[in-house]
């Protein structure tokens, strides 16, 4: 237990002093929220689905948790390249134990990545339905977070250089945004599209960050819940086995 | 009484091999690590060493045979294994926010040590990384510094093993000496060091036994000592006067070069005969050169065992 907090502890240092990363992570959902938030508003109002702003915030929140949870996984490459995980691993403590001290750590300062950019939606005009479904949007938030965590860190087990990452990149983490119905809604889709989401665990995150804060669901609060959970569960375990895996 | 542990040789590996596709690194290595020893590990640079090293320490996994500390399997049971181990990597690569305190905090708590701060700040003067090092990054380390602060990490739970990897690599030569002091000091309280080197005269100096890798197979296995004797030592004979006899020498002796007032020879083995012969001539002075293990080993280092 010990070690899980040390590690978790590490990762969130680790964050909260690279004030530069922070600040320049903020910059892609600020770009989606305020070029497309106000680009696209018009023709989403006028299309009768009310404001875009409103609509896209929490996608962007959910694009956040995403982009954050997934690359503190894949971190492991460059904790790799520069020799950072050989000091952990040598420590007389179970791999696993390793793992789950630092993907929830990865997932904790996704989880805060999100809610600074929760603040700075609300600055641009965002407003929620209601503030008692906050602390729903934070479980959203974790539990898209871990999903991403875990399968960051059974990617970035996997990889063995940093030419895998643009790979990963391209065809993974951008096609699981794009096909999660952050940016526009899962309602009267193409039929193959409409099935691709279905299978994007993002969109079970975003589609529940959208029912908390906006009290509009595309597939119900429960089902996201059980989605992510069981999704949560099979990337930790993959994950696991990948990070156990590991040779240095 | 023997305790437990003491029971149990610090590392027996038996019969180890890492392959890497059709490259082997390390192939059937098998070696015994005596209690409260200093084993060198030599070899030239992908002899294996490194290799063989984080196979103990499960950073890899072999492909064959299997690798015990303190009779624990590195492999199976690595978690009583590496909590009996000190470690030094070659390369310390560590979170470059940490200060150099925070790294030691940090990896004290993850191997769960309990460390005498006492016993730290005595290593941290030996070793001259004053506090005031202590409150900077690791960014900022020199080399050498990051050396030092690997050093404490190893030493600071003063485990029953420590396995170093090059560890004065980047030591100046007074620390190189600190560090020799620090070792000496844990030998006595009967600590086991097993440290992979390619210093000759540092393992000569600090070693009491040495393993040779090449090409990742164990070619030499033996005592400092022993490996002295077989050294050929370099025999000056001065003359009074002009000698014209032609020397008669028995196997293991050669000739480097002969004047009629000067013999240079070449000494394998016993210098009784050449003392016998020598007996009869005008002899002024002899010279005899100590054996210098380099010139063993470096035969090792390029052909092997004959």
């Amino acid at each position: 237990m010990g070690a899980v907090y040390i590690l978790w502890l590490r990762e969130l240092k680790r964050y909260v002093r690279s004030r530069v990363q922070i600040l320049a992570s903020l910059g892609q959902p600020l770009l989606y929220l305020l070029v497309l938030g106000f680009g696209l508003g018009p023709v989403f109002q006028q299309s009768g689905n009310g404001s875009y702003l409103q609509f896209i915030a929490p996608g962007v929140i959910g694009m956040t948790v995403l982009f954050t949870s997934i690359f503190s996984g894949i971190g492991l490459l460059w904790d790799r390249q520069f020799g950072f995980l050989k000091e952990t691993l040598v420590a007389p403590v179970p791999r696993t134990t390793i793992m789950i001290g630092r993907t929830l750590g990865g997932a904790t300062v996704a989880m805060l990545q999100g809610t600074l950019v929760l603040a700075v939606c609300l600055i641009a005009g965002f407003r929620p339905v209601s503030l008692a479904s906050i602390p729903l949007a934070f479980l959203f938030m974790a539990l898209t977070a871990v999903v991403f965590a875990g399968l960051g860190t059974a990617i970035g087990s996997a990889l063995q250089d940093m030419q895998g990452f643009q790979l990963v990149m391209n065809f993974l983490v951008m096609p699981i945004f794009f096909l999660s119905g952050a940016l526009f809604p899962l309602t009267n889709l193409p039929k193959v599209l409409g099935a691709v989401t279905k299978l994007d665990p993002l969109s079970y995150g975003v589609d529940g960050l959208r029912s908390a804060l906006l009290g509009v669901s595309h597939y119900g609060v429960a089902v996201d819940i059980l989605v992510l959970c069981v999704t949560a569960t099979i990337f930790m375990a993959l994950g696991g086995y990948m990070f156990s895996k590991i040779q240095l | 009484m023997k305790s437990s542990i003491a029971a149990q040789s610090p590392i027996s590996i038996y019969g180890i091999t890492k392959r890497y596709g059709s490259l082997t690194a390390v192939s059937n290595l098998h070696l015994e690590v005596n209690e409260g020893e200093i084993l060198g590990f030599l070899g030239l640079n992908g002899a294996g060493k490194t290799t063989s090293i984080r196979i103990l320490l499960d950073l890899l996994r072999p492909t064959g045979g299997r690798a015990l500390i303190f009779g624990h399997d590195c492999q199976a049971e690595g978690l009583q294994a590496r909590s009996l181990t000190g470690y030094l990597p070659g390369e310390m690569g560590i979170y470059s926010d940490l200060t150099g305190r925070e790294v030691l905090d940090f990896l004290a708590g993850l191997n769960r040590q309990t460390v005498n701060k006492q016993y730290r700040q005595e290593l941290q003067e030996r070793l001259e990384l004053p506090d005031r090092d202590l409150r900077r990054k690791w960014r900022e380390y020199s080399t050498g510094m990051k050396r030092k602060l690997g050093l404490i990490q190893a030493f600071q739970a003063d485990p029953p093993l420590l396995i170093l990897d090059e560890p004065t690599e980047g030591l100046d030569p007074l620390m190189q000496e600190s560090f020799y002091g620090i070792l000496a000091d844990v030998q006595r309280r009967g600590r086991t060091v097993f440290m992979s080197s390619h210093v000759l005269s540092e393992v000569e100096r600090v070693c009491d036994r040495i393993a040779l890798l090449r090409k990742g197979e164990l070619v030499l296995l033996s005592t400092v000592e022993d490996i002295r004797k077989l050294a050929a030592r370099r025999v000056r004979v001065f003359f009074t006067e002009d000698v014209s006899l032609k020397p008669v020498l028995t196997p293991g002796h050669e000739v480097v070069e002969i004047t009629p007032r000067v013999w240079s020879l070449r000494v394998e083995g016993l210098l009784g005969p050449l003392m016998n012969m020598l007996a009869a001539l005008p002899v002024k002075d002899l010279e005899i050169e100590e054996p210098r293990l380099e010139d063993v080993l470096i035969k090792y280092y390029r052909e092997g065992p004959q």
